[in-house]
């Protein structure tokens, strides 16, 4: 499978910065975005104080915990980010945002995502990515998040049940399954 | 780390199949970071916080970080039930700061609990408070550290009675203060109140009522008020 149609499309004359994924796919991207990666910015700025990149756009920065069709993704996640990251102030809008972050796939997807946003140090990525996490959380009984999830209960069971005593309150108007 | 699922049509998971997806999370998730379900669970409401500790043992105590909390009763049915899980969660929970804290439920004759409820927030350095209170049956006290609280910047107080001041007022970083619904009854120590809010940029005044005030004054240079009736 290949990600390059996923790279972003060179437009702008802003210096590029190249990315080099655990899977050796290389991307080219805006400074401007490369650098919302906190991890990649510190790696360029070492990079710079050592002189070495003088050349610019020619350095590639490894990321090989990253693979490429997440990076794919938290770029494409980037170049929206000015929308995403507004402050709900209503509901109708909370909504939006909900369905926005719902986008992004299954909770597999998201883990990948907060991985590498956790890796790279990108932290609108990583609050919008856990909030997407914890949407399919909230307002769920622990029976679905468990098999949502594919968590194995291992409490005896009447350990299980004495919490939902102790805790009854907050087992009061879960969602339906 | 498996990126190898991320090109597929997102699917609607089938709880009964797709087994792939299941094992996948699994590990998935097992790859997660402490400190990043923690995240997790600081956005979630707390009453979905909580319903995590029984997923499985690895679970059972990460609540207890959790930095925001929000208790809603709702009236007489289910009492006992709103009652014990508020006790609990905050005698369980950690040491670690609560930055947001909000409280809306009918006191009846549980005014000692509740103020200790506030307490607790105080004295966890809370910053942001919200509450409300219906249905006082007996003169009510805030308690007394609340209004020395240091660490609170917001403040919003919907409470249909008559506010009981301390004799000394003093929120330091307070900025956005709202009552609803609030009885100021003594001159003195209401001018005390509000002249007790060196950095307060925003006052809302909701319904409140004023007895026996032949008039209050407020000198701030930053604030913008709003009053509503």
């Amino acid at each position: 499978m290949s990600n390059t149609s996923e790279n972003p499309n060179p437009s702008s004359s802003s210096a590029k910065i190249t990315l080099k994924t655990s899977d050796n796919e290389l991307f080219e991207v805006e400074e401007a975005v490369a650098m919302k990666f906190c991890t990649v910015k510190q790696y360029f700025e070492d990079e710079k104080d050592n002189d070495v990149a003088a050349r610019g756009s020619s350095t590639v920065i490894p990321l090989p915990n990253v693979h490429s069709a997440v990076l794919a993704r938290l770029i494409s996640y980037c170049k929206k980010l000015p929308q995403s990251n507004a402050v709900a102030d209503n509901h109708e809008e909370e909504e939006t945002k909900k369905k926005e972050r719902k986008q992004y796939g299954t909770p597999g997807d998201l883990v990948d995502l907060i991985s590498a946003a956790n890796y790279l140090d990108f932290k609108e990525g990583l609050e919008f990515f856990n909030q997407a996490l914890a949407d399919h959380i909230q307002n769920k009984s622990v029976e679905y998040v468990r098999k949502f999830f594919g968590i194995k209960g291992d409490f005896e069971p009447h350990e299980e049940e004495k919490y939902r005593e102790e805790y009854a309150w907050a087992f009061e108007g879960v969602d339906e399954d | 780390m498996d990126g190898s699922g991320l090109t597929q049509q997102p699917k609607k998971p089938k709880l009964n199949e797709e087994q792939d997806v299941v094992d996948r999370n699994i590990k998935c998730l097992h790859n997660l970071l402490e400190e990043i379900l923690r995240y997790i669970l600081s956005l979630l409401p707390t009453k979905g916080a909580i319903r995590t500790s029984v997923l499985c043992k690895r679970w059972e105590y990460l609540w207890t970080s959790i930095p925001n909390l929000d208790f809603k009763g709702s009236g007489l049915a289910k009492r006992n039930q709103f009652m014990n899980f508020v006790e609990r969660v905050l005698l369980l929970r950690d040491s670690s700061d609560i930055n947001k804290f909000s409280l809306s439920c009918d006191v009846l004759r549980d005014a000692s609990h509740v103020s200790a409820w506030i307490s607790a927030a105080v004295r966890r350095n809370v910053q942001q408070l919200y509450i409300g209170l219906y249905n006082l049956r007996e003169p009510f006290s805030l308690p007394h550290s609340l209004f020395t609280c240091m660490t609170l910047t917001e403040l919003q107080l919907e409470m249909p009675c008559i506010l009981k001041l301390p004799p000394t007022i003093c929120f330091t970083n307070l900025k956005n203060l709202n009552f609803s619904y609030v009885t100021f009854t003594k001159e003195h120590s209401t001018e005390k109140l509000f002249s007790g809010l060196p950095v307060l940029e925003e006052l809302e005044l909701e319904n409140c009522y004023w007895v026996n005030l032949k008039g209050c004054e407020y000198f701030c240079s930053k604030a913008s008020f709003n009053s509503y009736s």
